[in-house]
C-alpha cells in the first residue's frame, strides 16, 4: 500500500486523473447541496437564457437551470456507466473464471461465445441490444454492460489460469477443499487487481458509449439529466443551443479523461515493466 | 514489378466496375449553375404512391410530380379551390351529388400517355373502388373521403362525371388532396400485374404523373432521404427553368438553417422560430411564413374497451384543466397561437374567441379543481403512457419539449406520464390496438374544409372511430351531426353547424386538449425568384429561376 | 503454412453459422408486429393472419431459419417492412459508403498515428513525445459526436472551407449513376472525372478526420510503445554504438520490427470502424450503414437490421481472418503452426 502511495505521488497524470474523477464524483454525490434547483424544476420560460448570477450557466432549452442539469447529469451518467461496468465485470468475470478454472470443453465453449460476441463491433452491438430491449436509460446499462463483458472474460481467464498453476492452489486441493471454496477464497481474490484496473478504464469507455447511444435518441425520456441527452437537447437550436452543447461535451471529455488517466496510472503501477519508462 | 501490379490492379477495378452495370462515363455532366436546386427538409419520403400515403413529407414531393383536377389558391389565408388544375371547367348540380369535369387537352403523362377522361376515371377508381386490381396495401383516406362516391364515369373523351350516394358539398376540396392526384393509366395497368406488397416500391421510383418534375430513372430515388427530380420536357405549362431538384433530409433545424445560409442548399422548411427575426433580415435568404391550417393536440383515449383511466370523463376534464399552453407558445417564440377548439384559425368553422368552460378558469383554480377530480376518480399516482412522434412535425416543432411540459403539468395534479416515442408510421396501428391513453400529435388541413378535421379526428363510421381518430371517441349523435354539417350546402349554415359542434363536444365529452396552431415557415435562397407556395403550404418550382 | 491458413478458414465456418443464427433470431427478438406495419390501418385480423402465412411466420423456427439462410446465400435479404424495398439493393449502396469512409479514416489514422508514434519514440520526453501522448489520451477520451459538432461548426459553418455533410453535391452532377456505391473508385475509373473525384474527396475529408480520431490515438500510442521497445533492444544499441546515425536506424531496422503488431491492429480496428462509424455518419449525413442501422432501430424495421448485423459481423470475421493470414505470411515464426 505504501508502495502504491509512493508511486502515485510521483505519477503526475494519475494525480490529474484522480482529481478529475474526484471532482465529478463529489459533484454527483453533493448535487442537491450544490444547487437549489432540481434537474427538472422549471425556472422560467426564458429558454436558453444567458448565464446570470442566479444561474451561472444560464437556462437550457426547457427553462431549466443548466448548472443543476449538469450536476445531476454527473450523477446519472456516472451511475449508468458504473453500473454498466459492474455488470460487464460480473458477466465477463464469471465467464472468464469458469472457463479458466474448469478448462476443457467448458473453456472451449465459453471462449467461443466470447469470440462470437467480439465479432460484432461493440457500439453497433449496443445499438442493436437497445433495439431489442427498448429505449431507456436502464436498458442502456444492460446493453453497454453486455457489450463490455468479453474483455473482462479474457482478462479473468488469463488471471485464473496463471493462479491455478501456483503451488498454494495445488496444496489447497490436496487438503480436500471443494472447488467452489478454492475458486472463491483462493483464486478470485488474487485475480481482482488487474480487473479493477480494467474496470477503471472501462468506466471511461462506458460513459462514451452511454452518451453516444443517448445522443442517437436511444435513451428513452429526452429530459432525463444525462450528459448525452443534455448535449442532444442543445443541438437542435441553431443559434441558441451551442453553449449547452459545448458545456455538456466538455463534461463528458474531462470525466472520461479522468478515468483514463487514473486507470493508466493504476496499470503502470501494476505493470513494473512500464514503470521504468 | 510494382508498376505491373498497379497496372493489373487498376485494369481489374475498371473491368469490375464496367461489369457492374450502372451509368456511362459520357453521360456525366455538371449541371449549369442556376439550373439545379437542393431542397433540405425535415421529413423524408418513403412512400410516393399518392393513393396510399398520409405523410406530409411524401406529399411535398408528390406535389411536384402529380397534379389534381383542381388547384389550391395562392396568396389567400383560406384555401379556395380554383381552376388551373387538370380540369378546365366543372359544374356541380344543385344538391352537390353530381360533379361534371371538363378535362384539359394536350396534357401528357411522364410515361408518354395522353391525359383524357378515361385516364382520370382509371386513376380515381383506384381510390374509389373497394377492390381495385391495382389497389395499394393501404388507402388511409378512402374511408373519410371517397366512400360516398357511387361512380366515376367518362361520358366522352373529355368529360368525367362523378356521382355521390349523398350530397357532398366539400368534394372539390377532396379532389385537391394527394389521394386524388391523377396517375397514368399505363402505370396503373402495370401496378395491377405486381404483387400488392411490391406496388408501393415500384411506383415510388417510377412516378407517372403530369407535373413539371419526375424521377428520370429509378436510381434517382436512392431512398426516402435522397431523391433527385428532373424537369419534364413535355410539361403542359412549359418546360421549367430549374432542371433538377434534389430532395435531401436533415432532421435537425441547426444544420438546415446553417446550410441554407452557407449557400450549400437552396430551400429549407421548418426553421427554428426564435431565429425567424434574424433570418428574415439576412439579405441572402427569403423567409416565408404563414399561419398554417394545423392543430397540435393531446388526444385522450375515450374508449371503455381499451381500459385506460382516460375513459373516465372526469379524468379527461382534469387533464384539460391541468394543461397550460403558455410555455408551449413561449417555446415557439410566440409563433404559435394557443388553441382551445378543433378548427384552427383562418378556417371556416373556427369560433373566434370561444373557449370551453374548463379553459376559462384562472390557473390556480383550474389546478385545484383538476386535483380534486383526479382524487375523486381514484386516479392519483396512476401512470399514463403518452405517444409522441420521434421526429419534429410542422405543427409540433418541439415534440420532446412539449411532451415534457405536459409531463410536468400533469405531475402537478397527481398523474404520471410515461413517454413513448415512436415513428408516425406506427402510430395508427398502435392507436387502433388501444395502446395509448394519451397521444401527442397534430393534424394539417389540406382541403380547407372543417370536415377535414371533424371527420377523421373526432368522428367515424359504422359505429367505429375513424382510422386517424386518436381519441377513439365515437358518439353516434356527434357522428351524425358531423355528417350533417359536411353535407350542408349553404356556407353560413354549415359554419353555424360547426360552431355548434365545437360548443358542445369539448364541454360535454372532452375527448382532446387542443394545444396550439403553429405558424409555418419556408426559407430559400433570395436569388431564387418565382417560388410558388399555395394556401395549403405546397411549394412548386416550375416558374422559378435564379436571378442575379 | 497452407494447412495453417486452411485451418483458420475452416474455423471461421462455425462462427459464420453462429452469426447467421443470431441475426435470424434478432428478427424474432424485436418488439412489434411487422404485419401490422405492412398492412396499416385497414387490416382485419384475417388479413393479418394471411400475411403471416405468406411471410412464412407461422412455420416452425428451424424451417424459417433454413429458408433465411438459403435466401441470404442467394443474396436475398428480404424487403423492408416500411419502405417495401429490397434490403440487398439498399445495402449495396450503404455498405460501400461506409467502407469508403472507414478506409479513408484508417488511411489517415495510419499515416498520422505512425508518424506521430515514431517521432515521439525517437526523442522520448521531447515535444513530439508530449504531443503524441497528449493526443493519444485526449483522442480516446473524446466524445466523437461532440468533436464532429465542433469540427462542423468551425470548418463548415465558420470558415466555410469544407461541406457540412453528404457525399457530393447531388444537384450539380447529372448522369452519375454509380453501380456499386464506391463513389470515388467509380468517379476515377468509370467516369474518369478529376473534378468529381476531388468533390467526393472534399466531402469525405471532414467525416474521415473525425472518424480517424480514435484509431489515430490508438495507433500513435502503440507505435510509440513498440518503437521504444525495439529501440531499446541490443541490436539497435549495437548499431548505434557502431556510429550509425539515428535516422537510418529508425528507418531500416526499428520501424520494420515495430510495425508488424501495429499493422495487425489496423486490421482489427478497421472492422470496428465499420460499426463505429454510426455516430460520425449521423452527424455528417453520410448515407452509410451506420445511419441505416440507427434509422432501422428507431422505427424497429427488422429486415434491414437483421441484414446489417449479418453483413457487419461477416465482414468483421473476414477482416480478422485476412489479418491473421497476412500476419502468418509476414512473420516467419508463425509459418509453422504453433500457438496463436
Amino acid at each position: 500500500m505504501r508502495d502504491a502511495l509512493k508511486f502515485f505521488m510521483r505519477h503526475r497524470p494519475a494525480q490529474v486523473g484522480f482529481v478529475l474523477v474526484l471532482i465529478v464524483s463529489l459533484a454527483a454525490l453533493a448535487a442537491p447541496i450544490l444547487t437549489p434547483w432540481g434537474p427538472r424544476d422549471p425556472v422560467s420560460y426564458e429558454f436558453f437564457a444567458a448565464p446570470s448570477s442566479g444561474h451561472p450557466l444560464g437556462l437550457d432549452g426547457q427553462g431549466y437551470d443548466l448548472l443543476s442539469r449538469i450536476v445531476y447529469g454527473a450523477r446519472t451518467t456516472l451511475r449508468i456507466a458504473i453500473l454498466a461496468t459492474l455488470l460487464a465485470l460480473l458477466i465477463g468475470g464469471a465467464i472468464g473464471a469458469l472457463a479458466g478454472y474448469v478448462g476443457r470443453w467448458v473453456d472451449l465453449a465459453l471462449m467461443r461465445l466470447v469470440d462470437f460476441m467480439m465479432s460484432f463491433p461493440s457500439f453497433l452491438l449496443a445499438v442493436v441490444m437497445v433495439a431489442i430491449l427498448g429505449k431507456s436509460l436502464d436498458n442502456l446499462v444492460v446493453a453497454v454492460g453486455i457489450v463490455g463483458a468479453p474483455q473482462f472474460a479474457r482478462q479473468m481467464r488469463a488471471e485464473v489460469l496463471r493462479i491455478k498453476s501456483m503451488e498454494y492452489i495445488e496444496s489447497a486441493r490436496s487438503l480436500g477443499y471443494s472447488h467452489l471454496r478454492i475458486l472463491l477464497r483462493h483464486v478470485l481474490p488474487n485475480c481482482l487487481t488487474p480487473l479493477i484496473v480494467l474496470a477503471t478504464l472501462g468506466v471511461g469507455s462506458a460513459i462514451l458509449n452511454v452518451a453516444g447511444l443517448a445522443f442517437l435518441g436511444l435513451g428513452g425520456d429526452p429530459f432525463d439529466p444525462e450528459w448525452g441527452l443534455i448535449l442532444k437537447a442543445g443541438w437542435n437550436s441553431p443559434t441558441q443551443g451551442a453553449f449547452q452543447v459545448g458545456v455538456a461535451g466538455l463534461c463528458i471529455l474531462f470525466t472520461v479523461l479522468g478515468f483514463n488517466l487514473f486507470g493508466d496510472g493504476l496499470r503502470d503501477w501494476l505493470d513494473p515493466r512500464s514503470r521504468t519508462r | 514489378m510494382l508498376k505491373a501490379i498497379w497496372a493489373v490492379g487498376l485494369c481489374a477495378i475498371s473491368f469490375a466496375l464496367a461489369a457492374c452495370g450502372g451509368g456511362n462515363s459520357s453521360d456525366l455532366k455538371k449541371v449549369e449553375k442556376g439550373k439545379a436546386i437542393t431542397v433540405l427538409r425535415s421529413d423524408k419520403s418513403d412512400n410516393l404512391d399518392p393513393h396510399s400515403t398520409s405523410s406530409g413529407g411524401d406529399v411535398r414531393v408528390l406535389s411536384l410530380m402529380y397534379e389534381h383536377l383542381v388547384k389550391a389558391s395562392v396568396g389567400t389565408a383560406e384555401v379556395v379551390w380554383e381552376k388551373g388544375g387538370l380540369a378546365d371547367d366543372w359544374t356541380i348540380n344543385a344538391d352537390s351529388t353530381v360533379y361534371t369535369f371538363k378535362i384539359k387537352k394536350g396534357v401528357k403523362f411522364h410515361d408518354g400517355t395522353d391525359l383524357n377522361a378515361q385516364a382520370v376515371k382509371k386513376s380515381l377508381d383506384r381510390m374509389v373502388l373497394e377492390d381495385h386490381p391495382a389497389r395499394p396495401m393501404e388507402r388511409p383516406y378512402r374511408d373519410s373521403y371517397f366512400k360516398d362516391v357511387k361512380s366515376v364515369e367518362a361520358t366522352d373523351d373529355w368529360t368525367v362525371v362523378i356521382t355521390h350516394k349523398s350530397p357532398n358539398p366539400r368534394f372539390l376540396g377532396t379532389l385537391g388532396i394527394h389521394s386524388a392526384m391523377i396517375v397514368s393509366p399505363k402505370a396503373i395497368d402495370h401496378l395491377a400485374t405486381l404483387k400488392v406488397e411490391e406496388r408501393k416500391a415500384w411506383i415510388t421510383s417510377n412516378p407517372a404523373g403530369t407535373g413539371a418534375y419526375t424521377i428520370k430513372t429509378p436510381a434517382d430515388y436512392k431512398d426516402g432521404t435522397d431523391i433527385t427530380l428532373t424537369s419534364f420536357a413535355g410539361f403542359h405549362g412549359g418546360a421549367p427553368k430549374i432542371e433538377r431538384i434534389v430532395f435531401q433530409t436533415q432532421q435537425d433545424m441547426r444544420t438546415r438553417t446553417q446550410r441554407l445560409v452557407a449557400g450549400d442548399v437552396h430551400f429549407i422548411d421548418s426553421l427554428d422560430p426564435p431565429d425567424w427575426d434574424s433570418i428574415g433580415k439576412n439579405p441572402k435568404v427569403t423567409l416565408y411564413t404563414w399561419q398554417g391550417q394545423n392543430l397540435c393536440y393531446l388526444a385522450m383515449n375515450c374508449r371503455e374497451e381499451d381500459g385506460h383511466i382516460t375513459a373516465d370523463r372526469n379524468v379527461r376534464e382534469a387533464i384539460a384543466l391541468a394543461i397550460n399552453r403558455e410555455p408551449m407558445v413561449a417555446k415557439f417564440a410566440g409563433r404559435a397561437k394557443p388553441q382551445h377548439v378543433l378548427i384552427p384559425p383562418t378556417m371556416l368553422g373556427h369560433p373566434k374567441g370561444y373557449k370551453p368552460k374548463a379553459d376559462s378558469l384562472p390557473r390556480s383554480e383550474a389546478l385545484e379543481r383538476a386535483r380534486q377530480l383526479v382524487k375523486a376518480a381514484g386516479a392519483e399516482g396512476k401512470e399514463l403512457k403518452m405517444y409522441l412522434p420521434d421526429t419534429a412535425r410542422p405543427y409540433l416543432l418541439y415534440p420532446d419539449e412539449v411532451a415534457n411540459f405536459i409531463q410536468q403539468q400533469l405531475k402537478e395534479v397527481g398523474l404520471t406520464v410515461v413517454l413513448d416515442k415512436a415513428p408516425l408510421a406506427e402510430l395508427t396501428a398502435r392507436v387502433n390496438r388501444g395502446d395509448y391513453p394519451l397521444v401527442l400529435i397534430g393534424w394539417m388541413g389540406d382541403t380547407g374544409e372543417p370536415h377535414n378535421f371533424w371527420g377523421p379526428l373526432l368522428s367515424g363510421s359504422d359505429g367505429k372511430p375513424a382510422g386517424n381518430n386518436n381519441t377513439r371517441f365515437f358518439h353516434l349523435d356527434v357522428a351524425k351531426k358531423v355528417d350533417a354539417a359536411g353535407v350542408e350546402t349553404n356556407r353560413t349554415e354549415r359554419e353555424a353547424r360547426y360552431f355548434e359542434l365545437e360548443k358542445w363536444v369539448h364541454d360535454e365529452f372532452r375527448p382532446m386538449v387542443p394545444l396550439v396552431s403553429a405558424e409555418q415557415s419556408y426559407a430559400w435562397d433570395s436569388k431564387l425568384k418565382g417560388v410558388e407556395v399555395d394556401s395549403t403550404g405546397t411549394f412548386r418550382f416550375h416558374k422559378a429561376a435564379f436571378e442575379e | 503454412m497452407f494447412s495453417n491458413i486452411l485451418r483458420r478458414l475452416l474455423a471461421a465456418i462455425p462462427m459464420l453459422l453462429a452469426i447467421s443464427v443470431a441475426s435470424f433470431l434478432l428478427l424474432h427478438a424485436l418488439p412489434g408486429d411487422p404485419t401490422a406495419v405492412l398492412l396499416g390501418q385497414e387490416a382485419t385480423p384475417e388479413q393479418m393472419a394471411q400475411v403471416r402465412q405468406e411471410l412464412g411466420l407461422n412455420r416452425p423456427l428451424h424451417v424459417q431459419y433454413f429458408d433465411f439462410l438459403g435466401n441470404v446465400l442467394r443474396g436475398d435479404f428480404g424487403r423492408s417492412f416500411f419502405s417495401g424495398r429490397p434490403v440487398a439493393d439498399e445495402l449495396a449502396l450503404k455498405v460501400p459508403a461506409t467502407i469508403e469512409l472507414a478506409l479513408a479514416a484508417m488511411l489517415l489514422a495510419s499515416i498520422v498515428g505512425i508518424s506521430l508514434g515514431v517521432l515521439a519514440a525517437v526523442r522520448p520526453r521531447g515535444v513530439m513525445d508530449f504531443l503524441c501522448l497528449g493526443f493519444a489520451l485526449v483522442g480516446v477520451s473524446m466524445p466523437i459526436f461532440w468533436l464532429g459538432f465542433l469540427a462542423q461548426q468551425a470548418l463548415a459553418g465558420g470558415a466555410g472551407i469544407l461541406p457540412f455533410g453528404g457525399r457530393y453535391d447531388t444537384a450539380t452532377w447529372e448522369g452519375f449513376v454509380p453501380a456499386t456505391g464506391f463513389f470515388i473508385l467509380e468517379a476515377m475509373f468509370r467516369y474518369n472525372s478529376v473534378e468529381l473525384t476531388l468533390e467526393l474527396l472534399h466531402h469525405l475529408a471532414l467525416p474521415a478526420m473525425v472518424l480517424a480520431t480514435v484509431p489515430t490515438a490508438l495507433i500513435a500510442r502503440m507505435t510509440r510503445a513498440n518503437m521504444l521497445e525495439v529501440l531499446g533492444q541490443d541490436y539497435i544499441r549495437t548499431a548505434r554504438a557502431k556510429g550509425l546515425s539515428t535516422t537510418p536506424i529508425v528507418m531500416r531496422h526499428a520501424l520494420r520490427n515495430a510495425l508488424i503488431p501495429v499493422i495487425t491492429s489496423i486490421g482489427t480496428q478497421f472492422g470496428y470502424l465499420l460499426g463505429g462509424a454510426v455516430l460520425t455518419e449521423t452527424i455528417f449525413s453520410w448515407p452509410g450503414l451506420g445511419t441505416y442501422v440507427v434509422h432501422a432501430v428507431i422505427i424497429l424495421d427488422g429486415k434491414p437490421l437483421q441484414a446489417s448485423v449479418l453483413v457487419v459481423a461477416t465482414f468483421f470475421v473476414a477482416v480478422n481472418l485476412l489479418t491473421d493470414i497476412s500476419y502468418t505470411l509476414i512473420d516467419p515464426r508463425l509459418r509453422h503452426g504453433g500457438a496463436a
